[in-house]
This record gives C-alpha cells, structure tokens and sequence, in this order.
C-alpha cells in the first residue's frame, strides 16, 4: 500500500487551507508557518523513504493503491529517485525559508505558497514514478504550477509575456512526450517503465525506435533546456521572482534531464544514443557561453549559466557508463545548490538596489558584505574552482567523456569550463570594485535571507572539501540507474 | 445601404422558415422506406458507467488522485491569476 | 491501408498543431493549437489500444488514459487562457507579435 511519508503529496491542500485561515482570521505569518512546515516536513519524509530504500531488498520499493503493477500505477522508487527527490526537498526548503522575507509585500501569497509546494510534490512525484502515465500527471502538475509561478508578479509587463512564451513552449514539450508515450504503448502494449524496459530494451534499432527517440530527446530538451529548445529559459529566469528562478534553474530543468536519463537508459542502449547527445551538448555548452558574455542583467547571465552547466550534464549521458551518470547526479544536486543560492544572493542584491543591471551595482559589495561572499562562493562553484563541490563533479563528468574514449568532448567542455569564469569574474569584479558617486546606497538584506544563503554558501565548501557522502550517494544512484535494470525490472515483473 | 441588405436578409430568412412548413406539412419524412435487410437487434451496453469506473478507480487509482491534486492546482492557478487585490 | 490512414492523420493533427502554434498571431489559436496536438496523442493511444486485442475490445488501458489526458490538455489550456487576460490587460492585443519587448 502507500506507506506514510507518502502523505507529503497531500502538503499544497494543506498549506493553502492553513493559509486560508490564517488570512482570515488575522493570525498574522500563519501560512509563512505552514509553508516552510510542510516543506520541512517533506524533506524529513524523503529522508525516511532513503532509509526505508536501502533497507529493502535489491534496493527498489514498489508502491502501488489496489491493482497489481504491470496494469496498475505505481511507485517504484529506487536510489536515483530518492537522490533527485532529495535534492527537489533541499531547494524547496531553502526557497520557502528565503521566499517568507522576500515575498512579504507582495499579495496572493497564501496561492504562491500553495502552488510553491505543488511544484515541488510535482518534481517528487517524477522522480518516484515507475509509470510513463503516472511520470505524465505529475509532470503537468509540475509545469502548471510553474507556469503561473513565473508569471505571478502580474502587475508588471515582464512577467506575463516570459509566462505565456514559457507556457507555449513547455506545453509543446509536454505534448510531445505524451506523442512519445503513445509510440511506445503501440510497440509494447505497456506503459509502464520495467515492461516497456523488458520489452524494449536490446532491439534493434528500426526507424520507428528512431523517431521515438527523436521525439523524447525534444520533448525532454525542451523542459532541459538542451539547445536548441532553450529559448524560453532566458526570458523566463529573469521575470520570476527569485526564489522561483532558483527552484527553476535549481531543479526544473534537472528534473527534464532525469526524465530524459531514466528513460534512454530503460529503452535504449548507452551506444545507441551517445553520439547524438554528445552533439547536443558541445552545441549547448557553447552557444550558452558565448551568449552569456552578452548579458548586462544579472539574472540573464545566470539563466545562461543554466543552460551551459545542462551541457556539462549532457557530457555525463553521452559516455554511458555508470562513471558518467555518477558525474551527472551528482552535478544535478552540486548544481541545485550553487545555481540556487547564485539566485538566491542576486535576489538578496535586487531587493536592495531595485535594480537588475550588472553595471548599476558597482560597489553594492562593500555595503552588503556577507551577500557578496555567498555570490562568490556561488559563482567560483560554478566556474569549478578547487574547494567548491563543483568542482569534484565537473571533474567527473570530464574525466568520464575521457573513459568513453571521446577526449575532443571533455577538451570542449574543459575550454568552456575557463571561459565561463570570464563572465563569473566580471560580476564579482563590478561588485566589490569602488563604490561610484551617484551609486545605490544599500545595507544587508533581511537578517532571514542572509541566513539561507549563509547555509548555502557553507554547505557548498564543505560538500567541497568532504565531498564522501555525497558521491557515495550518487554513487549508488548511477549504479542503480546504469547497472540495476535487471533488478528495475524484477522488483515489478516477477 | 447596409440597412436595406439586412433588412432584405430578414424577409428572406422569414419566407424561408415558413416555406420549410409548407413543404413538410404536405409529406412526412420516408424513413426507413428504402431499407434492404433486417433491422440487427443490438442489447444497449447495459451498465457502462460502472465499468469504466470500475477499472479507473481499480487500477489506475492513484493517477486519478494525482489528477485530483492537478485539478486543484489549477484551480489555485486561476485564482493566483484573475484575483483583483487593492492594497 | 487502415494502419496507413490513421498513422497518416495522427501525424497530419500533430503538424496542424504545429503549425498553429508557430505561425497563427493570435494567443487563443496558439492554445488551441496546443489541444490539437493532444489530440493527436489521444488518437495514437485509442488506435493502438484497439491493435492491442484484436479479440473484439478493445484494451481499457487505452482508453482511461486519454480519458485523463483530455482533462490534463483542459487543465492547461485554463491556466494559459487566464494568462492571456492578463497580457490583453498589459498589452491591449491579443497579437503575439507585440509581445516582443523581452529582447535576447
């Protein structure tokens, strides 16, 4: 049956009603309560399935309401989703933490909090699905919740037209897997994934098996931002407000990656699709550096930077191997953390100055020292620098292009690496340089957000300098993935 | 101008509604007159409602509760949207 | 020649929905366009649920599925319509092309 940390699914009916009374009765930051409650809560309920996944056998737990598997929906939850759920619980705790100072003047808050946490139920639920459909429901609960969480300052022109350009393109996307699933259920009669993977996997490659490929590979890239179906993500970042931009550029766009991973790995074979994937992401690395260099917005830059760290995920995929995909997991969380708090600290610097320009935030450093010291920690991640976890994971995800014999991926993606600090390096420069005349004149943001990027900042050094319990983890997540298909299949199909 | 043509549009439309009356008061419609074989007799489905909902809620059970939750997510969405709040 | 057809209108539905989207200027056509795709997709499922069987009914799976589907392409289009009310407040049009200020 669904045992009880699975109850976290119901937290946005909660949160909303909480906040409802609290709103009504004038109990005045009731639904603030509620909020990081639940989303604490949801971190300690995934925790607890961690613990109850390593317990069982083979290391799969599979849940399911009244029928059987094969024909009904189900849960199978293995070590590569709860890494990702993980992660998902992390960044939502923090955003909702740093969203209760952020947030405060704005109104429907009791709604951005409730649809706060359907994102992040709906980003648990993909990575817990063992079902194409079940992955389908919880994936547009996901993008409907985003969509009007980009779009909620209405009041203001930005938002509404980077929502409804994001709003067509992930829709397509959407649709486009749904096209996808259909495919598959003709070939193999099944949707769900361990008979679709005991039917499939090891075929031939026909035409048909092509098309399907190419279709999951643009409706995924177009949630994962690859390329070229990213044109909605540097609209999209920058009109959010910013404890969304980190949960979408945290989280969202790995969760399309971790749909794409899951399923080539289940369908097809690591040879069949590696070269493809390889191109895909030398062509995302470097169209999203050059771009980047362009940006005079903060935020803009950082939703490039998204795009290029996804082709460095990308080099991970197309080696294959489980060495690989250990890059890729654990870049996935090294990434939710660093790209988060790079929101999360440009946030706190955009509260106070009020503006989103690079150029006008000469000097802001000097004023508000402990936000520019978590931004620096945020952005040398990003770069690689020694220390930062960053760097333990692009490290792998290099050195595993390198293992699959492709060394022209890992000097392409070695090159975009260094140049990205060209970009990294003129923000900071800009923020700590001599304050101007005419300049902003700012103190420290709210004691509440310094705290979270505080904690931020800390757990990225010293994930930087004790990275074992991390790669430990996402060590057993890839092996899961990569080597445990036999035992993926076997906990459904008896 | 245009006023002539509507108002030429109206007396047409009228003359035609009940040029329909004429012509139908006059002959029934010929059903069924040119048929060649048997009429199949065909039991209606009996209970379809059940059974559809029966194997919705018995196998896919949990997708529909999922939907559940989707459907009040975007009932959430609508409000965060259209709601007019003067402050 | 019947697997012909419909193979050949489930793509001609998805390249109308494409079609839709890329090139129609008005926001409510792009939506619909959108619906139309999945309509493609509800197309596939209920063709290959009746291939499934072929014993004379036709596979349930199938067809709970779409069932599902079309609420999930109504969820969708509900939100994207509330989003374009208020795009028509901001930009008094329902042209997508004047919704160009955002630039790269």
């Amino acid at each position: 049956m669904i045992p009880t940390p699975l109850l976290i699914m119901l937290s946005p009916i909660v949160v909303f009603l909480v906040g409802f009374l609290g709103e009504e009765l004038k109990v005045k930051n009731l639904r603030e309560a509620a909020a990081v409650a639940a989303s604490a809560a949801s971190v300690v309920a995934v925790y607890m399935l961690y613990l109850m996944v390593e317990a069982a056998p083979d290391g799969i737990l599979v849940f399911y309401l009244q029928a059987l598997p094969p024909l009904g929906a189900c849960f199978e939850i293995d070590m590569l989703g709860v890494f990702i759920a993980l992660s998902v619980a992390l960044l939502t705790f923090f955003a909702t933490l740093y969203s209760v100072r952020y947030m405060e003047h704005d109104t429907r808050l009791t709604e951005f909090y409730a649809l706060l946490s359907a994102m992040s139920v709906g980003m648990i639920g993909v990575a817990f699905a063992g079902d194409f459909f079940t992955l389908f429901v919880f994936w547009e609960l996901m993008c409907i919740s985003s969509y009007v969480l980009v779009a909620f300052r209405k009041e203001a022109w930005g938002p509404i037209e980077a929502g409804f350009k994001y709003l067509v393109m992930s829709a397509l996307g959407a649709t486009i897997i749904f096209l996808a699933m259909a495919f598959l259920y003709g070939m193999a009669g099944t949707v769900n994934f361990a008979q679709l993977s005991n039917a499939l996997h090891g075929q031939p490659m026909s035409m048909w098996l092509y098309i399907v490929f190419g279709l999951l590979v643009v409706g995924f890239g177009i949630k994962a931002a690859i390329v070229p179906m990213h044109t909605w993500l540097p609209d999209a970042h920058p009109e959010a407000p910013s404890p969304i931009s980190a949960m979408l550029s945290g989280m969202l766009i790995e969760t399309g990656l971790y749909g794409l991973c899951r399923i080539l790995f289940l369908v097809y074979e690591p040879p069949a699709f590696g070269a493809a994937i390889a191109a895909l992401s030398i062509l995302t690395m470097c169209f999203a550096n050059l771009l980047a260099l362009l940006q005079p917005d903060i935020k803009r830059l950082l939703a490039y930077s998204s795009i290029a760290q996804m082709g460095y995920m990308l080099v991970g995929l197309s080696a294959g191997s489980a060495y690989g995909m250990l890059g890729l997991t654990a870049h996935i969380f090294n990434h939710s953390l660093m790209k988060g708090l790079a929101f999360l600290s440009s946030g706190s610097l955009i509260h106070m100055t009020g503006t989103r320009e690079i150029e006008k935030m000469k000097g802001v450093g000097r004023m508000m020292p402990v936000t520019t010291f978590t931004m620096f920690v945020a952005l040398l991640g990003l770069g690689g620098v020694p220390t930062t976890n960053g760097f333990i994971s692009k490290f792998i995800l290099f050195s595993s292009a390198l293992g699959a014999g492709m060394w022209w991926l890992t000097v392409i993606g070695v090159i975009n690496s260094a140049f990205s600090m060209a970009y990294y390096l003129r923000v900071l420069k800009i923020l700590v340089s001599a304050p101007e005349e005419g300049g902003p004149k700012v103190s420290e943001a709210p004691l509440l957000m310094v705290i979270v990027t505080a904690a931020m900042a800390a757990l990225i050094i010293l994930f930087g300098v004790y990275p074992a319990p991390i790669i430990n983890l996402a060590d057993s997540a890839s092996k899961a993935l990569v080597n445990g298909l036999g035992k993926y299949i076997g906990a459904v199909l008896p | 101008m245009s006023k002539a043509y509507s108002f030429a549009g109206l007396i047409l439309s009228v003359l035609l509604f009940f040029s329909f009356f004429l012509i139908v008061a006059n002959e029934p419609f010929p059903a069924n007159s040119f048929r060649h074989g048997e009429l199949v007799p065909i039991s209606p489905p009996g209970e379809v409602g059940p059974a559809v909902s029966g194997f919705l809620w018995g196998y896919r059970g949990f997708d529909l509760l999922m939907q559940a939750l989707l459907l009040f997510a975007t009932a959430m969405c609508c409000i965060a949207m259209l709601r007019e709040e003067r402050r | 020649m019947n697997e012909a057809v419909v193979l050949g209108s489930i793509f001609a539905l998805f390249s109308t929905g494409v079609y839709c989207i890329a090139v129609k200027r008005n926001m409510i056509r792009i939506l619909l366009g959108i619906e139309i795709m999945l309509n493609s997709g509800n197309l596939a499922f209920i063709y290959f649920a009746s291939l499934k069987s072929g014993r004379g009914f036709i596979d349930p799976l199938g067809q709970s599925i779409v069932i599902m589907s079309i609420i999930i392409g109504g969820c969708v289009v509900a939100v994207g319509l509330s989003l374009v009310v208020n795009a028509y407040r901001h930009f008094k049009t329902m042209d997508v092309r004047k919704l160009r200020r955002l630039k790269w």
